[in-house]
């Protein structure tokens, strides 16, 4: 064993090749809290990589302020390690991850390395693609409109708010209304999608517990064979917070350019945003609105673009992102949430009101919007969707009178009637996510009046048994439409039947 | 305001550019006087440095700083020392964790490295 040693260090003696010359280096002259300041180094780029050698080894730091005698830099490891004097070399090269299929069913750290206990990522480092954690978004001529849906499986988001794959749509609300379980529901929905994304989970700032419990979750409804989790919890120095969503957009777009469908769920970014406005702080940049760096906007607008829909000439891949934005007390008008509300292409807005009245998930349908995916919406559920918004806004207006339902007319009644239905139709479990054909069915048997008898309290329960009810006795009734994706007049036809036998039945 | 170590450099180096000669003194003087006066005597290191490295650059010199992993005799320090220019001003240093070998870095920016202790670095890395 010994002797294997032995011939393998004279191996790599034999075949070590040292070159003299010239080297730019440069003296670290502060370091503290992350971040250090560098003399020397006058010829580093921007997002450089840097190597800082420390007594425990070398450390990375990434070039962020390039000023006229110092280089204020990031640390992305051991900070104390870090002492004044230290030598640091630049690499000439931007800050890159490793990436590959291997990283599919796995957790990495935003630098590229597992962090599941499962073993290193790959066999040979060597063969690994690296990519830049920055690059810049696709062109005009690269892009293709939106016209491929991405179902989330949650029947008031694929209805009303429909996304589209290659879409930035938002998901916005207070702490607690449920934002990370829309966006694992649409990880999870995508299970049984016949051209099925590879999903992206990064987890900026979030509790290591919840992030644990998110891959237990993933893993356990078998989601995690095509998701990979870029983690960055809260406990991660902030640098690591900072550069989270761009590595997990750096692995979508390797995925991308293969011709593949990607979803990014960015979990949060106003935590990405605090962790930036912290960066910048301790670089000394100067503070602008609620003390964020002035190129907040830039900050998520360069990220979000790079989600696009490729045209064929370009492998015809997508990335569509799913930003989280965490408000205060609903505030949708603080700084970071109308630059990301102003960038994306649509908002699906939770309320904490509709959250403990029990309507989950607790999406307001009047502040959200969907500006591209209408157009990537499938057939069959636009069909039966059409009205569903117009009778809720309907509804809405009407609720207020519930109270005095004696003295209404019949018309009124009814809608206020087809409104609770409705609102009762809508409610999901999380982690229940539905294929679209199931959505279609039940939205299309509430739609079109057949379920105005049963009572409220026995809608789920009356839900579950059409299912089954048309499962097995019209089997037939839920390919046509998933393979079709439309409802057509033949399939209509069965529809009614069976919905009113299965109605006789569940009344007896 | 704070002044940082290279603005009142270059305020010493200036005012002693433009001062008739044998008035050097008292400008220095004052200087150190308005130093101490705004608390920035613990800055003067720093301010020594960078009035050297403006009159270096000023005279088309370098700060060459070579480092051995030991000491050597006078005669090859003066070996190194006739490589380079008499503006340039060649700092010697001693650090055993070079192992061997010698390393030149020119102006804290460019290094020429070929000590023992990186060649190790290089072949395990």
């Amino acid at each position: 064993m010994q002797y294997d040693l032995v011939e393998k260090l004279k191996k790599e003696i034999a075949g070590f090749r040292d070159e003299p010359g010239l080297e730019s280096v440069g003296t670290v002259v502060e370091a503290g809290d992350g971040i250090t300041k560098i003399s020397g180094l006058s010829k580093a780029q921007a997002q450089e990589l840097l190597v800082i050698e420390t007594p425990d080894g070398d450390v990375f730091a990434v070039a962020f302020n390039l000023e006229e005698h110092f280089i204020g830099a990031v640390l992305l490891g051991e900070a104390t390690a870090v002492r004044v004097g230290a030598r640091v070399r630049g690499t000439g090269a931007v800050l890159s991850i490793p990436v590959g299929k291997e990283m599919i069913g796995r957790a990495v750290s935003p630098l590229g390395v597992a962090v599941d206990g499962k073993g290193s990522l790959f066999k040979d480092i060597d063969d690994a693609e690296t990519v830049p954690l920055e690059r810049k978004a696709p062109s005009v001529v690269a892009r293709e409109s939106v016209n491929v849906p991405l179902h989330t499986g949650i029947k008031a988001i694929d209805a009303m708010i429909p996304i589209g794959r290659g879409q930035r749509e938002l998901i916005i609300g207070d702490r607690q209304t449920g934002k990370t379980a829309i966006a694992l529901d649409a990880i999870l929905n995508q299970k049984n999608e016949l051209n099925r994304p590879v999903c992206i989970y990064v987890a900026i700032g979030q509790k290591s517990a919840k992030i644990a419990r998110i891959i237990r979750v993933l893993e356990e409804a078998d989601a995690l064979k095509y998701t990979i989790v870029v983690s960055a919890p809260a406990s991660a120095p902030a640098a690591l917070q900072y550069l989270a969503p761009f590595a997990g957009c750096a692995i979508g777009e390797y995925f991308m350019d293969q011709g593949k469908d990607v979803l990014v769920v960015y979990d949060d970014l106003s935590k990405h945003a605090d962790s930036y406005r912290e960066l910048s702080l301790l670089l000394r940049r100067p503070p602008g609105r609620e003390a964020y760096p002035g190129d907040i906007f830039f900050l998520h607008s360069r990220l979000l673009e790079r989600a696009a829909r490729l045209s064929r000439e370009f492998g015809g891949g997508s990335l569509t992102a799913l930003p989280i934005i965490e408000t205060k007390l609903g505030d949708i008008s603080a700084y970071v949430p109308t630059n990301v509300i102003s960038i994306t292409d649509g908002q699906i807005y939770l309320e904490s009101d509709l959250f403990t009245k029990g309507l989950r998930p607790a999406v307001n349908v009047g502040l959200s919007v969907s500006r591209v995916g209408s157009a990537a919406q499938t057939k069959a559920i636009k069909k039966v969707a059409g009205r569903l918004r117009l009778e809720l806004a309907q509804f809405r207006e009407l609720e207020a009178f519930v109270q005095f339902a004696s003295d209404l007319d019949d018309a009124t009644k009814a809608k206020i009637h087809r409104g609770q239905i409705l609102t009762e139709v809508l409610k999901q479990s999380d982690l229940q996510p539905l294929a679209f054909e199931r959505e279609a069915v039940i939205l299309f048997a509430a739609l079109g009046g057949y379920i105005d008898e049963i009572p409220r309290p026995r809608i789920k329960e009356f839900e579950a048994g059409l299912f089954g009810y048309i499962e097995s006795m019209h089997g037939d009734v839920f390919t046509k439409i998933a393979s079709s994706r439309m409802i057509d007049d033949a399939t209509e036809a069965e529809l009614i039947g069976a919905i009113k036998s299965f109605i006789e039945i569940f009344a007896q | 305001m704070k002044y940082t170590p290279r603005i009142y450099a270059k305020a010493l180096t200036e005012s002693l550019a433009s001062v008739s000669e044998g008035k050097e003194t008292d400008i220095i003087k004052r200087f150190l006087a308005s130093v101490h006066k705004r608390g920035d005597t613990r800055s003067l290191p720093d301010i020594i440095d960078a009035v050297s490295e403006i009159e270096r650059r000023r005279v088309g010199g370098r700060l060459v700083e070579v480092a051995f992993a030991r000491r050597h005799k006078k005669s090859v320090l003066d070996v190194f020392r006739a490589l380079f220019t008499k503006h340039d001003e060649v700092v010697f240093r001693t650090e055993p964790e070079l192992v061997a070998g010698v390393r030149i870095t020119i102006d804290g920016e460019r290094e020429f490295d070929q000590t023992a202790s990186r060649r190790i670095k290089k072949l395990f890395r």
